[in-house]
């Protein structure tokens, strides 16, 4: 007994020894030149209808797939579709085909798996790219290298969350497939992109992308593009293990001290937000709300959760990292409790009995329950800044699926909730509206009619100078209204090693229909 | 003649009566299972959250500017099956199981079965090899220190491993992975193999397997060894205590024999009971090593389809851990039965 156990002792030890004598330089020579590693999750097999549904497994599609128009620094850029034009009533949306464009397999992109592209997606519906499609009334090929869209109306997010967002699929490949949510196979991947794809492993979330010699835009300046996962990515990339990964702000703030490394940051267009329960008393009443307003120390609330890794929330709902639509010019309610305290005495909530929590007239205290799912320190720093005038939070910690579940039934007096889609084009503002054709009513408790008339115009303004002014109009009436507190902002970080890929950059208003992102394709390719 | 006659006639009604106790077992654990896979696609229903919201982005979380049409919705919960009562389901879920089907991952977008495979020899390999080891070492070092009892070598091996068992798995490997890994470049930081090993020889992977392996291995051993010590060093503690190893002092026999011959194969009987019951469990991967380590398992796997609630996935993997629980428990009440001679069948 005790040699067996000796002996099996020993072989794993020898064993692991003999392993580290004969493998310790495989790690450190892997990564030439023509390699750069990121580190990252698995997000789903990059093809259009199997990538997981978040934005970092729409970015990893897109490595291989490519739309009609694309985002740069300053804005939109044509694409596959090398020249675009709209006509006088923003109806007709004419694009013609790089001619250089080429699939993987060698075949020519043409006018005709554009028009595929969209019937497919309508024939099979798809969790992402249906939601704005229903504006099209058809899609038409004119030749092998002109497309035209034909919409039922105009739409102002065309560019953007269509054209932009949609990637363009080869009718050689997908018309064969009946059922894509379940077609992972090798030829699932063949796009027109400036990467193919030549390993996925989804237990390690591997994915090794491999350059496309042919990319009609230019040379891809990446030979294998890695994404693996390592456990602890900050000590990966300090000791070289991989080249990039996005780090959360503490971890951002140690990679920012050493010289070795350098760090962007951009906004992550994630919205951190108070949500009432708009029918109930005394959240109906705006007075309540501003006073609530008033007594939230944003900058605090981001310096004390967020370690400044956030933009405090503006009372407009839009961020103002969204540059071209965000209003300055609106209601603003910088901390002041006294203020919203004097509002709570003119509403009549008044602490009578002196036990710090202020009562309704008909004695009923002002105290609530708020629900937040388990996410740092904002709850906490929300119930006291709030106690400090007298209203009493109870906080209700839930697990996400269960707090997504009770916001999505009305269940709850207050909410906090963080979610994304508040970047690229001002249409998720219609978001807090109630939208006739969706069964999900999530925020549909807004219901000022100057803005559900004013949302239901925004898009149909193609002049953007005239949209601008009716999106300014909308975040004025949310800031006065408050329907929702914005309490920050999310920031996002990317940490590199310098010298392989240096023109890192987030995308302003994000890629395609506001993902905010590091990983735009135009970072790998000589421009 | 007739004492023969009746010795053969007393194994084989021993015999049948074992034969009967593991056919009894045997219904038991059919009905465990069926009960099991009522709970399995029960739990998962009743927790609150809609699967939906997580295949599709929509809801109060939803990432995207424009919400879902309500066609496209329908049509789409149809395809997952969403739609359907919950009893319809479960007949879908039992159709599936009988023909061999462990269902369509919604979330994962890849079979059940396909995600498991892909996981599971990662885990056993972990996570046995883990035990094992921690066994090997508990064991023996339960022994020693049972033999040394109120020696300073007692004293010290449990103070070692109590302060062992007082770090948590996460810290330990972290440690481990910052000085034999970070600093000292001894062993690698993360995952199961190398990529740039993928196309070498057989014999260069295991190695490089092996070399992966390593700190994910010592840290779950040390994590586990403390249990197995203590086990074995209570057990051998209250052995020698009997009255049969007093005695085979008093005959004069060697204190080592003593100790391996009569009293571990008594004292080991409860041991190899929790080591079977946690080799079970190996299906169920370990999420804090697979975390700390970057290694692929099922413990993650199982995490992240709890928090997308896919389903046919958590239903999947249950059933794995449960069967391996169960074949596990079967497996013991077998050698039970052939080997413990106290076990009585009647």
């Amino acid at each position: 007994m005790k040699k067996l156990l000796g002996v099996v002792v020993v072989c794993f030890f020898l064993l692991s020894i003999l392993a580290y004598l004969l493998l310790p330089q495989s790690q450190t020579t892997g990564a030439a030149v023509d390699v750069f590693k990121i580190a990252g999750e698995d997000y789903g097999y990059p093809s259009p209808y199997t990538f997981y549904p978040r934005g970092p497994g729409y970015c990893r599609m897109m490595l291989i797939f490519d739309t009609l128009v694309w985002k740069d620094k300053t804005g939109i850029i044509p694409w596959l579709g090398s020249s675009y034009q709209v006509s006088q009533d923003g109806r007709q949306w004419s694009f013609q085909i790089d001619p250089q464009a080429k699939w993987h397999d060698g075949k020519s992109v043409t006018a005709d798996d554009v028009q595929f592209t969209f019937e497919y997606i309508s024939k099979h519906p798809h969790p992402w790219f249906n939601r704005e499609t229903g504006v099209i009334e058809k899609v038409e090929a004119k030749g092998k290298k002109q497309v035209v869209f034909y919409l039922k109306r105009p739409y102002a997010p065309f560019l953007t969350n269509i054209a932009g967002t949609i990637p363009i699929m080869p009718r050689h490949i997908w018309e064969k497939v009946a059922d894509p949510l379940k077609y992972t196979d090798s030829k699932a991947v063949i796009g027109s992109g400036p990467f193919r794809l030549v390993k996925y492993d989804k237990s390690s979330a591997l994915y090794i992308f491999q350059a496309n010699p042919s990319y009609f835009k230019g040379q891809v300046k990446v030979n294998k593009l890695i994404f693996l996962q390592p456990g602890q990515p900050l000590m990966a990339l300090q000791k070289g293990e991989i080249d990039a990964f996005a780090p959360n702000v503490d971890q951002a703030a140690i990679l920012e001290k050493n010289a070795n490394l350098k760090v962007v940051e951009g906004s992550g267009f994630w919205i951190y937000r108070l949500l009432f329960n708009l029918e109930q008393k005394p959240f109906n009443q705006v007075e309540f709300r501003q006073a609530m307003a008033y007594a939230l120390n944003l900058p605090e609330l981001v310096m004390r959760a967020m370690h400044n890794g956030a933009t405090p929330g503006s009372p407009g709902y839009v961020s103002p990292d969204l540059r071209e639509w965000y209003n300055p010019e609106i209601s603003k309610y910088p901390h002041n409790p006294n203020k919203a305290k004097e509002i709570l005495d003119s509403l009549g909530y008044k602490d009578n009995n002196r036990d710090g929590i202020r009562e309704m007239p008909d004695g009923k205290k002002l105290s609530f329950e708020m629900i937040a799912f388990n996410q740092g320190q904002e709850a906490e720093v929300v119930k006291n800044m709030l106690k400090a005038v007298g209203i009493e939070i109870k906080i209700r910690a839930l697990d996400k699926g269960a707090h997504d579940s009770l916001i999505a039934n009305q269940q709850y007096e207050i909410a906090l909730n963080g979610h994304g889609g508040i970047g690229g084009d001002p249409v998720f503002l219609n978001q807090l509206v109630a939208n006739p054709k969706s069964k999900n009513h999530s925020n549909d408790m807004y219901k000022n009619p100057e803005y559900v008339k004013l949302a239901n115009q925004q898009v149909k303004i193609t002049n953007p100078a005239e949209r601008k002014k009716v999106v300014d109009e909308m975040q004025v009436i949310l800031a006065q209204d408050l329907p929702t507190i914005p309490l920050y902002y999310r920031k996002m970080y990317f940490a590199y090693q310098p010298g392989k890929v240096d023109d890192w950059f987030f995308t302003p208003g994000g890629i395609a229909s506001g993902i905010p992102t590091e990983l735009n394709k135009l970072v790998f390719l000589k421009r | 003649m007739s004492c023969v006659k009746e010795g053969q006639q007393e194994q084989r009604r021993k015999r049948l009566s074992k034969l009967s106790y593991l056919q009894g077992r045997g219904l038991e654990y059919l009905l465990t299972i069926s009960v099991i896979l009522g709970l399995n696609f029960l739990l998962p229903r009743l927790m609150p959250g809609d699967p939906f919201s997580y295949l599709s982005g929509i809801g109060s979380s939803s990432d995207l500017a424009a919400t879902m049409d309500a066609k496209s919705e329908a049509i789409l919960r149809a395809y997952y099956g969403l739609d359907q009562p919950w009893l319809q389901q479960f007949f879908h879920y039992l159709s599936n199981l009988v023909q061999g089907n462990l269902g369509y991952a919604y979330y994962f977008k890849a079979p059940v079965a396909q995600l498991i495979a892909e996981r599971l020899p990662w885990s056993l390999l972990l996570v046995v090899s883990s035990i094992l080891l921690a066994s090997l070492l508990g064991i023996a070092m339960g022994v020693f220190s049972a033999w040394k009892r109120g020696t300073a070598w007692d004293t010290g091996c449990w103070a070692v491993f109590l302060s062992l068992r007082a770090i948590p798995t996460f810290f330990l490997g972290t440690l481990l992975l910052l000085f034999l890994s970070f600093h000292s470049n001894l062993f690698p930081l993360f995952g199961a193999y190398s990529i740039e090993q993928l196309g070498s020889s057989w014999l260069v992977r295991l190695k490089d397997i092996l070399w992966h392996l390593t700190l994910p291995v010592t840290t779950l051993t040390l994590a586990e060894i403390t249990a197995k010590y203590l086990l074995t060093r209570g057990a051998m503690l209250d052995t020698l205590e009997e009255d049969y190893i007093t005695f085979a002092r008093a005959r004069g026999m060697e204190e080592e024999q003593i100790m391996y011959k009569h009293a571990l194969p008594n004292a080991l009987l409860p041991v190899v009971t929790q080591i079977a019951l946690r080799l079970g469990m190996a299906a169920a991967g370990m999420i804090y090593v697979e975390t700390i380590f970057g290694y692929p398992g099922m413990g993650k796997l199982m995490q992240d389809a709890l928090a997308v609630r896919d389903f046919q996935v958590l239903q999947g993997t249950f059933l794995i851990t449960s069967v391996m629980v169960l074949a596990l428990n079967f497996l013991l009440d077998l050698c039970y039965v052939y080997l413990d001679p106290r076990v009585e069948v009647r």
